[in-house]
């Protein structure tokens, strides 16, 4: 399905989802009772999160993926996946076609550890 | 048909006997522990009991209650689909050490007395820890001890409680704990396993270096069967409300950032087990039917995501969002399998987490304060952000690194138990009843198809999802981690090592050389002591009358005994100065 569709439906249901809102019960308790609490909530509480994660926690917490070890950012694969083991996931600038065809997934005797 | 046999002992004997089975049936061979444990399970009823004779002790193995039942349920099913999933894999050591560690969990629920409790539980610690070693790379070596090292405090901390409870009781029975110091001791052993903060940084650290079919067992049995101990030993104590709305927040925070696929649901692992303790915490009827729902759903789509993300390991090398992205082009079946999973953890409607999230969420209502259900609510949304959008958005739909994502085909059987547990999630999603007809309590009283829930469900995804195409740009993940508090351990821990260890090693090496320089002088000397006085005088050695001969045998003797002596003084000397 073409993009535009997606986004069509998307936007459906979204205004179908605020139509649910407003039937049902009219008589609020709670704040969460009240018919557009859930969107309100859950578009400021993403963007909350989004905000408390990548710009608060984010600048003090981070740190480059060898902080602890140099072993820690390697990200071996090649003991658990055949792609990583016929070096397929060797970085740009590497010498192009991984070194013949992937084994490994079809072979019997190979454990993944 | 195993009469009055612990449902667990089943896999633990299936474990030991898995060797002696030919190398070519041995994956299927691990599928039938677990089924022989569902119909095992099948036949016991509730209030059945084993009583075993150990030392002075009546230990009970097996302690059937609807709470033991539906937990057993759970961890046998899942067994057998991560079964399903492994059946490629040729590694005898894998395979013996998961069926030990989900024999082992099962062993942990239907314990009746804490005895057999700690001795399932410490089982459980090694060989999930084997499962983390397998993968046999060096981060997953110093993970593996890390994590070892953890759950061995962690299970101190439950022995210490243990043995303390039984002195001031005198009953062994595993049952609701009273608020003293012993209680207190036991409920640090269960948050360790449980990952309550600040406990819980074993769990991101260790679940993303399993092996691939590893880890999904790691993320069925440890932090439930500390969901269950904590069910049994402690509903209703407030702080755990606290505890579980920290855990449900701290763990979506990290899990926006974390750029390893298998961190992220890791670090969720935390956050949906927050719920559960949270209402374990609250301590009503419902909302220990929530969390106890919640954690049988919870094994189901969360073994179903690390499936998922499992099979994009093994499909391309990577792990990391930086390095994936277009994947929905190479392998498109992954993506939905993995959404369905992704829809359930975050509660969409006619998704097997909807039918039990709400449920606690609803208890809270209940009983009660307005913060903590609006902090639940919080953290459904970062569940959503980060789980169902975040994470398939950089992974199957990203920009692709500066090099396409080249991809090997994914084993059938990988498929099967991914259509498995989606086909699970799904058919509980619109069909709960017969989830809630074996909770305890009974049927709860919470219709999740109710009006008002079907209304908050759909509003809080959809403008959740809303919000995060308008920021995706400022989502996009970096090539970092982030500190946690395991770096107090990690780093205190190469401090001591640097401080301690290394500077009493050395000590050591330098006396053993001293000791041994010191023989050599004395051997020098005791040949020949007058030729040595001599020599270090500057006199003229004594002629020597024969080969070997230097001195009367007299002096020879004397002068041998005083430094033996003189060995021997100084020998008492450093004793008594090291006592």
């Amino acid at each position: 399905m073409q993009m535009k569709y997606w986004r069509i439906l998307f936007g459906l249901a979204l205004v179908g989802s605020l139509v649910l809102g407003v039937l049902g019960d009219t008589d609020p308790v709670y704040i969460w009772d009240f018919a557009l609490f859930f969107a309100l909530f859950g578009l400021l509480g993403c963007l909350f999160l989004s905000y408390l994660a990548k710009g608060l926690v984010s600048p003090m917490l981070d740190r480059p993926e060898d902080f602890y070890a140099p072993e820690d950012a390697e990200n071996d694969w090649s003991t658990q996946s055949p792609a990583a083991e016929a070096g397929m996931t060797v970085e740009a600038g590497d010498a192009g076609d991984p070194p013949g065809e992937p084994a490994g997934h079809d072979d019997p005797n190979r454990g993944e550890g | 048909m195993f009469g009055l046999l612990p449902p667990g002992l089943i896999l633990i004997v299936g474990a030991l006997l898995l060797p002696l089975v030919p190398r070519a049936a041995r994956s299927w061979a691990f599928l039938v522990p677990p089924i022989l444990a569902l119909l095992h399970l099948s036949g016991l009823e509730v209030g059945t009991q084993a009583t075993w004779r150990f030392a002075t002790f009546d230990l009970v193995p097996l302690y059937v209650d609807t709470l033991a039942l539906v937990f057993g349920w759970i961890f046998a099913l899942v067994a057998l689909v991560a079964g399903v999933y492994a059946l490629h894999i040729r590694d005898t050591g894998q395979q013996v050490s998961a069926l030990l560690y989900a024999g082992s969990g099962l062993g942990a629920v239907f314990a009746g007395d804490l005895f057999s409790l700690v001795f399932f539980w410490e089982i459980m610690a090694f060989a999930s820890a084997y499962l983390v070693w397998a993968r046999r790379t060096k981060e997953s070596y110093a993970s593996a001890m890390r994590y070892l090292f953890v759950h061995l405090f962690g299970g101190s901390l439950l022995m210490g409680g243990v043995l303390w409870h039984i002195s001031q009781t005198g009953s062994i029975a595993f049952t609701a704990f009273e608020s003293n110091w012993a209680s207190w001791l036991i409920l640090g052993g269960f948050a360790v396993n449980a990952a309550v903060i600040p406990f819980h940084a074993w769990i991101a650290d260790a679940y993303p270096r399993g092996t691939i079919t590893g880890s999904v067992f790691l993320s069925a049995f440890t932090t439930k069967t500390a969901v269950y101990t904590l069910a049994r030993g402690f509903p209703g104590w407030e702080i755990l409300i606290w505890a579980g709305l920290l855990m449900a927040l701290w763990g979506v925070t990290y899990a926006i950032l974390s750029n390893d696929i298998r961190r992220v649901l890791a670090y969720h692992i935390v956050s949906q087990v927050g719920f559960m303790v949270a209402g374990i915490g609250i301590g009503t009827e419902l909302a220990l039917q929530g969390a106890t729902s919640h954690a049988y759903t919870h094994i189901l789509y969360k073994g179903l995501l690390f499936m998922a993300t499992g099979a994009v390991i093994y499909a391309t090398g990577r792990s990391k969002m930086t390095e994936l992205g277009g994947l929905m082009r190479q392998i498109p079946a992954t993506f939905w399998f993995y959404m369905v999973a992704a829809l359930s953890i975050s509660s969409a409607p006619f998704f097997s987490g909807f039918i039990s999230k709400p449920m606690t969420i609803s208890a809270a209502e209940y009983a009660s304060t307005p913060t903590v259900v609006l902090l639940l609510h919080l953290a459904s949304v970062g569940t959503f952000l980060s789980v169902g959008l975040k994470l398939p958005y950089f992974t199957w739909f990203g920009e692709a690194p500066e090099k396409p994502v080249k991809t090997v085909s994914i084993p059938w059987n990988m498929y099967v138990a991914m259509g498995i547990g989606a086909a699970l999630n799904v058919i509980l999603g619109v069909w709960p009843d017969p989830l809630y007809a074996i909770l305890p309590g009974g049927v709860p009283d919470f219709d999740p198809y109710e009006l008002k829930n079907l209304k908050k469900g759909f509003q809080l995804l959809l403008f959740t999802a809303l919000a995060f195409f308008a920021i995706v740009a400022f989502l996009k993940p970096k090539a970092k981690i982030q500190l946690d508090t395991d770096y107090f351990y990690r780093v205190s821990g190469d401090a001591a090592w640097r401080g301690i260890v290394v500077p009493v090693e050395r000590f050591f090496k330098w006396w053993e050389g001293a000791s041994w320089q010191a023989a050599a002088v004395m051997a020098r000397v005791g040949i020949d002591p007058v030729r040595w006085i001599q020599s270090v005088t500057g006199q003229t050695p004594t002629p020597v009358t024969a080969p070997g001969e230097t001195a009367s045998t007299a002096f020879r003797v004397s002068m041998t005994i005083m430094m033996v002596l003189l060995i021997g003084v100084l020998a008492m000397v450093m004793i008594l100065l090291v006592v």
